[in-house]
């Protein structure tokens, strides 16, 4: 769908409680009718859920069990007459399925168009957030003042996050269901704890593991690119460091921030996009590139320490015991030394 | 003045314009491509003339003139014009014309002395580089001037060197105060010119009109200039130096997301309920065109120079949002 034109139509909201350890599910409170909402109020909602899907969005593929919660988004978009009852469905599904440490909220589900007309259905758990409201006031003397309150069940708040959104649009080919969700409280692979896999019964499209791999190979072939040889450096540092960080999420756009210039990140994103790695964030699995990553450190006698990823070092072609550290750069240095230690060639947390 | 009538040098000159008449058109033609092009690429609006002199003109200046050679001495032959509107501009083009030709000179026609009636421009005679012809076919003469110069001398021409009578003294003098007044005139404009060049935001104006331009065809009217310039000012670094190639950048985005454009303007510019909401204050601007073309092509680098500038980021959410521009 192309989000950025979509329209919200229709929208129903239930409120989904706090899921006590004692109970089976969380209390819920049901609408029997679709929400009332102005053109300006819905337009403000979705501005909020469709810049969730923008930046942390995953694909998803419907694993197509009866009675899931993609299945009832389906049930939506073959017959919109089934909006409210199956948005009820949804919020009895979410309140059996959600986790104890889930914070109370609103469940919306919406109708949504975009300018080529495909529809679609968003379903989002909106949570509530506090804020504080000054009204301005005049006080029993006759002086002007302000009456402050504090407001807890504020919705979409400005600074707020959406933390769970899964937009579904109608299926052109015969096949799973496909759709987008996002979930801001357990990203990468704990997007599945209950959203994903026991909410809607999804799975990702695309594994961790594919992602990381391309975005890896594609930026190594983006350093090859690179004309200025302190920036490359500086930028292969830079993903090893990122691949091995104690992180479970890769944000290509704020990796081009911290690590190349303004004038370059513009080039580098669009290469990215060109080797089909998406800019927004994904999860970060580095089992298929663990070789490629993990780093061998050598040190020589005289101070001198090399330090390369185990995959790039080669002795056993070399008769005369020299060690070849092959790089995407054509660059060759020679260090002539004995070397006194070597350790390393595993990643972070392995054994 | 009546010259040497009868010099058998203007007969032989005549019988030589006359075979070389075909050849001295091309050489205009060829005059009159070169000079569009550069006052093109110098980005100057005028508008330019080429001639090859016709038979009957040659043969009375080369009787009234008296020459010894009048093939060589009359260097008018092939004749340019360019009229440009603005003063400063007669020097921009005349030195660019005096840079094409091969052994230019220059005669500066602006300044007369106190007593002689005239406001004429500048002319440059030179060799019209060309691909065989012999140079003294290719010898041309490029008159430059300003609007106001041009119409005066027309106007001289027929009042003065026209008519078959003398002008009486008094309208001498209202000659004399016509031509004082059209240099006054030029002289203004290009004082007016200079102070608005130094003006604060002047060299954005063909920016703000370009963008006024593009924002017109997907259904931005109007908006608040101030805005617009701050705004550009801004963006400005982003943007290629040459804008008359960003012109057909911009053209070229905005006729592609038309649609698109067109839908976020109907749903949050001007006049509509979502308008009313800050973040969409730049919607319904001109500026919005160039900023939605900026986050397409570069948006890091309009990312940036937003943040340096202090500029609210909320105020691009509406435009990141359309074009699905990763929010870092």
């Amino acid at each position: 769908m192309d989000l950025g034109t979509l329209t919200l139509g229709r929208a129903v909201l239930h409120q989904v409680g706090k899921r006590q350890s004692s109970q089976p599910a969380a209390a819920v409170v049901l609408s029997e009718a679709e929400a009332i909402l102005s053109d300006l109020d819905k337009i403000f909602i979705l501005d909020r859920l469709v810049k969730a899907l923008q930046n942390h969005a995953v694909s998803v593929v419907s694993d197509g069990e009866a009675g899931s919660g993609a299945e009832l988004i389906g049930s939506v978009l073959a017959n919109p007459d089934s909006l409210v009852p199956a948005s009820q469905g949804l919020a009895l599904r979410l309140a059996q399925t959600q986790h104890g440490l889930s914070p109370e909220g609103l469940l919306l589900t919406g109708e949504v168009t975009d300018i080529h007309g495909v529809r679609g259905v968003l379903v989002a758990k909106l949570e509530h957030e506090q804020g504080i409201q000054a009204v301005a006031e005049t006080t029993s003397t006759g002086l002007n003042t302000y009456s402050v309150s504090l407001i807890p069940d504020l919705l979409l708040s400005d600074a707020g996050k959406v933390y769970k959104v899964a937009l579904f649009p109608v299926p052109q080919a015969t096949g799973p269901m496909e759709g987008q969700v996002v979930d801001r409280q357990a990203p990468g692979r704990d997007v599945a704890r209950y959203f994903l896999e026991l909410f809607l019964v999804c799975r990702l499209k695309e594994q961790a593991d594919v992602v990381t791999e391309r975005f890896f190979g594609a930026t190594q072939k983006y350093i090859a690119r690179l004309e200025d040889a302190s920036q490359a450096a500086g930028l292969q540092v830079a993903l090893l460091t990122e691949m091995q960080a104690n992180t479970n999420s890769v944000n290509p756009v704020a990796f081009a921030r911290r690590h190349l210039p303004p004038t370059a990140q513009d080039a580098y994103l669009s290469w990215l996009r060109e080797q089909n790695v998406p800019p927004r964030p994904f999860a970060k699995d580095t089992g298929r590139i663990g070789t490629k990553i993990s780093l061998v450190r050598i040190d020589v006698e005289g101070s001198v320490t090399v330090l390369a990823p185990a995959a790039s070092i080669r002795t056993e072609e070399n008769p005369d015991g020299s060690v070849t550290v092959e790089s995407a750069q054509s660059d060759t240095i020679t260090i002539r030394g004995h070397v006194t230690n070597v350790s390393g060639g595993r990643r972070r947390g392995q054994r | 003045v009546v010259g040497a009538v009868g010099n058998g040098n203007v007969q032989g000159a005549l019988e030589r314009f006359r075979e070389e008449r075909l050849v001295l058109e091309q050489i205009a033609d060829l005059l009159r491509g070169q000079l569009v092009d550069l006052i093109r690429s110098a980005g100057i609006d005028g508008t330019v003339t080429a001639r090859a002199k016709d038979e009957r003109s040659f043969a009375i200046k080369a009787f009234r003139k008296g020459y010894s050679d009048p093939w060589q001495q009359i260097t008018d032959k092939v004749g340019g014009r360019v009229v440009v509107a603005l003063p400063s501009d007669v020097d921009v083009v005349a030195s660019l014309v005096r840079e094409v030709l091969i052994g230019a000179e220059v005669e500066d026609k602006r300044i007369h002395p106190p007593d002689t009636l005239g406001y004429s421009g500048v002319h440059v005679t030179g060799v019209l580089p060309t691909s065989g012809i012999p140079d003294d076919l290719s010898l041309v003469e490029v008159q430059v001037r300003t609007i106001v110069q041009d119409a005066w001398s027309v106007v001289s021409h027929r009042l003065l060197y026209k008519p078959l009578v003398g002008l009486p003294v008094s309208e001498q003098r209202r000659m004399m105060r016509l031509a004082a007044l059209a240099e006054i005139f030029d002289e203004e404009v290009g004082r007016v010119i200079t102070a608005l060049e130094a003006q604060p935001g002047f060299d954005l104006t063909p920016l703000v009109l370009m963008a006024e331009a593009s924002a017109f065809d997907v259904g931005i009217v109007g908006g608040d200039r101030a805005t617009t310039l701050t705004v550009l000012a801004v963006v400005r670094p982003t943007l290629p130096d040459n804008l008359d190639a960003y012109q057909a950048t911009l053209e070229a985005f905005v006729s592609e997301q038309a649609d698109r454009i067109k839908h976020l303007v109907a749903l949050r510019g001007g006049g509509t309920d979502a308008g009313s909401l800050w973040e969409n204050m730049l919607v319904g601007q001109p500026e919005a065109v160039v900023i939605l073309e900026r986050l397409h092509t570069r948006p890091m680098e309009l990312l940036a120079v937003w943040a340096e500038a202090d500029f609210p980021h909320a105020l691009l959410g509406p435009f990141m949002q359309l074009l699905g521009v990763p929010d870092p």
